[in-house]
């Protein structure tokens, strides 16, 4: 709508897509959980449904703008805007979302880092709509954990944020790590080296403090170095370190 | 002093506006009406520095409702505007000199059809070389900016002899500091609207701190006389000093004069980002020098300013920080000198504190680093120099009463624990706790020049009171001010006094409500008018009662008898009879601080008549792995000589706690690359630390009521504090402001060992 007023985009129609019923389905299905692309950031944050299968994407459904903008914004506009600092990116990637794209002659799912390419880029073609969100449910014994770093306490775009799930065995072994990190990467996606570098082990300070290494070195291999890598480097390790140890030495601790 | 009992001063009487506020009566600028208004909406330069070449708007006119096409060649009058220097045009005429700059102004049926036409105008441009830097704007061979040269202004403060002092000081701390743009980013953008009234007059209702300066550039703008123009201030959401500046006055004017219809015009949110002042970012090279037994001796200090595009507020800015350089101590050696120049950046103006606020984070920083390299206590070190009375400034002005600074160290010391952060449990491993403190003294009114404020109180046929002001209120609360005042001197409550204020058909000039300066300065004003009135209620109450004058008093729109409570007179009394005798009802008031001008060499003279002292304490949390920031208490002081309201003060300096909390964290302008609230951060509610603040009251004797001022002075001490206390917590000082995430995590990396790392040791 910026961009419209702005003179920055032209189109002779704006349709309001936010009360179409087939966008705001929301439920567990077959063993999927549904979310519509309609479907708000309060309500995301507010639904019981969400909140045990999806627990990572309520809370931060929760963490974005102010009251007013989780009242109308939606996860499908927070996708198909594809900022790098988008809060719900990297919680739906841990939890390997596809996306259900139509238009009136076609439909196709995609993984969601196949759709976001790049900052501010999809691959959506004219004509084409994100109807629904399709995640894998998190099972039982998953722990989860979200961090976000702002320029202020509320009402701010994170500079960076990070979403890890996984579990621990009895024997504290970590499996199926999944971590994602926003803002660090020009497309979305999972940080695969630090994951594989958890799983199978039993995290120490260590072996959190090498994953998080591995995470800022994939980082400035697909980013490059920039001015602003002097900040990033140290603030996603410490980023990575605190999810991490929140994820298995505190909670262990509290159990 | 004032020993009598006071009524109304002192008291938290609910402020002027304000039920008109809370129920949304209250009229902004934007929401007045008139039939047939026309919207006027700006294009603006996308270029900083180039000649225009021509500017087509053929097409642009034939755009549906697109009513006329404004460039400089349709101004009547003088096309230059500006507070000081008249270096600015309402309209380009031959080249712009920043990005923003207005070229031409459309005028339209409605604000879609105005944006329309902005958009077609075409503008051939002849790109010149910019400079954005001014340091390099002041070397030889650089773009020129203004014909007079890219030099705003130097300013030197001599007092003593530096270079001598610096060899006997056992310990010099030298340093360089820098601040940046900032935008005052006020809750209401600029707006206005015009219409000729039906005598001719050009009528503008404008959101202004300003109203009697805005009439006579627009009257200029106009090429008429001033009685041609009136301007009217309507409800202002905030200006911090940006509203000092004409915006959308002389647009509305000119619209309005030339089509003889209503024009409107109100500033989106990226529009007073783009083209309205900014604080101006400085450099300080600031050393000092003390002595072993913890004695400040010397300061040298050059500072070196960017005034933009504009010279606007520029000229007070370097004057300010070069008087204030050595903050409030007493230093006997002091070298400050401070140069501002023209750059293409947006234009740099007034901004609560005109420069204080930026040479307080540098000499608080000091200030802090000779403490720890005599191994003094930071708070022992501010006690040891403060200012007390008899203290002589850098201007060789001797301070002779009202000197509060000790008083507010004093009522933060129980709360400066330096200690207390080790024994609180950490929430976090990573996070570290730091407490600091920030001390300023501020100038109350203009500097070293004439800036007095006229006032007038009337008593009606009816026995009722009108006080007539200039004084623009923006927010900060004079309004209310000046009638506790009146009505405490004339025994009624303050909701019997009917004020007339800002409206340049009936008030006259109060000057700029700026320099923290209406209380003191239209309060005295005030307070003037009001005693020439009483003197003729006394007098004609003595002979209407029959008694002596010295028996009688005022109170409860009566004048009594001391002796005998049964003999008393109404105002109403008093009026008819006076209106029938011819006696004056209507009085004028007027004062105007005593001060001299600077010498242009050494800066020695009397540039205020008064001054404000403050300190906080801040207590933060820094994060150190991402480089968050969290205040968790501020403990502000401030010496404002007599709180005339109280409450008005505490809100004063919780306004100036959140806007100096941005100042240090997180507010920075970058031209050319922030555009809005989207990417540039004020704190919101969740950043707000506790507040305990604190009014000290060394009285002014020349002030109303011993009143000095606050608005300014609650923003000053607030990032010197947090910058101290984040320092205590890291072992390292940041000397560039805003401490955002990049520059604490930086400082954080090499944070001394004996402050313990976290995840890098």
């Amino acid at each position: 709508m910026i961009a419209a007023r702005n003179g920055d985009v032209a189109s002779r129609y704006v349709m309001d897509v936010s009360r179409l019923e087939d966008l705001r389905v929301l439920g567990i299905t077959d063993g999927v959980l549904s979310i519509g692309a309609a479907v708000t950031f309060t309500e995301i944050a507010n639904n019981p449904v969400i909140s045990r299968w999806a627990p990572i994407l309520a809370h931060a459904a929760g963490c974005v703008g102010s009251v007013q903008i989780r009242n109308v914004g939606t996860l499908g506009g927070n996708v198909a805007n594809a900022s790098p600092a988008a809060d719900s990116v990297p919680p739906m990637l841990v939890h390997g979302t596809r996306v259900l794209i139509q238009s009136a002659s076609s439909e196709r799912l995609e993984p969601l880092n196949k759709v976001i390419i790049g900052p501010y880029r999809t691959n959506l073609k004219p004509e084409e709509l994100i109807t629904r969100f399709i995640l894998e449910p998190l099972g039982n014994g998953y722990r989860w954990n979200f961090q976000r770093i702002a320029r202020r306490k509320a009402l701010s775009v994170a500079r960076m944020n990070a979403s890890v799930v996984g579990r621990m065995d009895q024997r504290g072994v970590a499996d199926d790590i999944r971590l994602s990190v926003g803002s660090i990467t020009p497309e979305p996606s999972r940080m695969t080296d630090a994951e594989d570098h958890l799983n199978g082990k039993v995290p120490d300070a260590l072996l959190i403090r090498e994953a998080a290494e591995k995470v800022s070195q994939e980082m400035v291999r697909r980013s490059g170095v920039r001015a602003s890598t002097e900040y990033k480097r140290p603030a996603v390790e410490g980023l990575v370190v605190k999810a991490l140890t929140e994820l298995f030495l505190e909670q262990r601790r509290n159990a | 002093m004032h020993k009598e009992i006071l009524k109304t001063v002192g008291t938290n009487v609910q402020r002027v506006g304000a039920r008109e506020r809370v129920t949304g009566e209250a009229l902004f600028a934007g929401d007045l009406h008139r039939e047939g208004v026309l919207t006027l909406v700006a294009l603006r330069s996308d270029r900083p520095h180039a000649r225009v070449v021509n500017i087509d708007f053929a097409r642009a006119l034939e755009t549906p409702g697109c009513v006329r096409i404004f460039t400089a060649d349709d101004i009547p009058g003088r096309n230059r505007l500006g507070i000081i220097n008249k270096d600015q045009h309402l309209l380009a005429d031959h080249k712009v000199r920043c990005v923003g700059d207005p070229i031409a102004l459309v005028a339209a049926e409605t604000a879609e059809a105005a944006q329309q036409a902005v958009r077609s105008i075409r503008v051939v441009y002849d790109d010149l070389p910019a400079v954005f830097d001014p340091e390099e704007a002041l070397r030889p061979g650089a773009p020129v900016i203004h014909e007079s040269g890219n030099l705003l202004g130097r300013r030197v403060v001599k007092r003593g002899n530096p270079d001598a002092a610096f060899k006997q000081a056992d310990v010099v701390v030298e340093r360089i500091y820098t601040t940046s743009h900032i935008e005052h980013t006020y809750m209401e953008p600029d707006s206005g609207i015009a219409y000729v009234d039906s005598d001719g007059t050009v009528v503008v209702h404008a959101s202004t701190q300003n109203p009697h300066y805005d009439q006579k550039d627009v009257a200029d703008l106009l090429g008429v006389d001033e009685s041609m123009v009136r301007v009217v201030q309507a409800a202002t959401g905030g200006g911090f000093g940006s509203k000092l500046d004409l915006t959308v006055q002389g647009f509305v004017a000119l619209a309005a004069l030339l089509l003889k219809r209503p024009a409107r015009m109100v500033y989106t949110r990226e529009e007073a980002f783009l083209c309205t002042a900014k604080r101006h970012p400085l450099k300080i090279h600031y050393k000092s020098g003390a002595t072993r037994d913890g004695r400040l001796i010397a300061a040298d200090v050059r500072i070196i300013g960017d005034t933009g595009a504009y010279a606007s507020y520029g000229l007070p800015v370097v004057t300010r920080s070069a008087v204030h350089a050595a903050g409030p101590y007493e230093v006997p050696n002091v070298h400050a000198e401070s140069v501002f120049a023209y750059t293409n950046n947006p234009m740099a103006g007034a901004m609560r504190g005109f420069g204080v606020p930026q040479i307080a984070f540098a000499h608080e920083s000091q200030m802090d680093l000779l403490a720890e390299a005599l191994g003094i206590s930071p708070l022992d070190f501010r006690l040891r120099n403060c200012y007390r009375i008899g203290s002589v400034t850098p201007t060789g002005q001797e301070l002779t009463a009202s000197v509060g600074i000790r008083a507010t160290l004093e009522a933060i010391a129980p709360y400066y624990d330096r200690t207390a952060k080790e024994e609180n449990d950490k929430p976090e491993p990573y996070v570290k706790r730091g407490i600091g403190i920030g001390s300023m003294v501020y100038g109350i009114g203009n500097t070293s020049i004439q800036n007095p404020a006229t006032a007038h109180i009337e008593l009606t046929k009816d026995g009722r009171i009108t006080l007539f002001s200039g004084a623009a209120d923006m927010g900060q609360g004079c309004h209310t001010v000046l009638v506790q005042i009146a009505a405490e001197e004339l025994g009624l409550c303050p909701e019997e006094i009917h004020l007339v204020a800002a409206d340049t058909l009936f008030t006259s000039s109060a000057g700029a409500s700026s320099a923290s300066r209406q209380t003191y300065i239209s309060g005295n004003a005030v307070l003037e008018a009001v005693r020439k009135l009483k003197d003729v209620l006394l007098t004609e109450g003595a002979m209407i009662l029959k008694v002596s004058r010295a028996d009688l008093v005022v109170e409860g729109g009566r004048v009594y008898s001391r002796v005998d409570a049964e003999k008393s007179v109404s105002f109403e009394r008093i009026a008819r009879r006076a209106h029938r005798t011819g006696l004056p009802l209507k009085w004028q008031g007027y004062f105007d601080p005593v001060t001299t001008s600077l010498d242009p060499e050494t800066g020695a003279g009397v540039p205020y008549a008064t001054h404000a002292y403050a300190t906080h304490l801040a207590e933060v949390e820094v994060n150190m792995i991402s480089g968050e920031v969290s205040v968790s208490k501020i403990v502000a002081a401030h010496d404002v000589g007599k709180a005339i309201n109280p409450l008005n003060v505490h809100g004063q300096i919780h306004s100036g706690v959140a806007m100096g909390l941005g100042f240090a964290l997180m507010e920075e302008f970058i031209p050319g690359k922030t555009e809005s609230m989207k990417d540039y951060h004020i704190p919101s509610c969740a950043d707000m630390p506790e507040i305990v603040s604190i009014i000290v009251e060394d009285p002014e004797p020349t002030g109303p009521f011993g009143a000095k001022g606050v608005g300014e002075p609650a923003l000053v001490p607030t990032a010197p504090a947090i910058l101290n206390a984040i320092a205590d917590a890291l072992g390292v000082r940041i000397y560039d402001l805003p401490a955002n995430l990049e520059r604490v995590v930086k400082a954080a990396l090499v944070s001394k060992p004996d402050h313990k790392h976290f995840h890098r040791d």
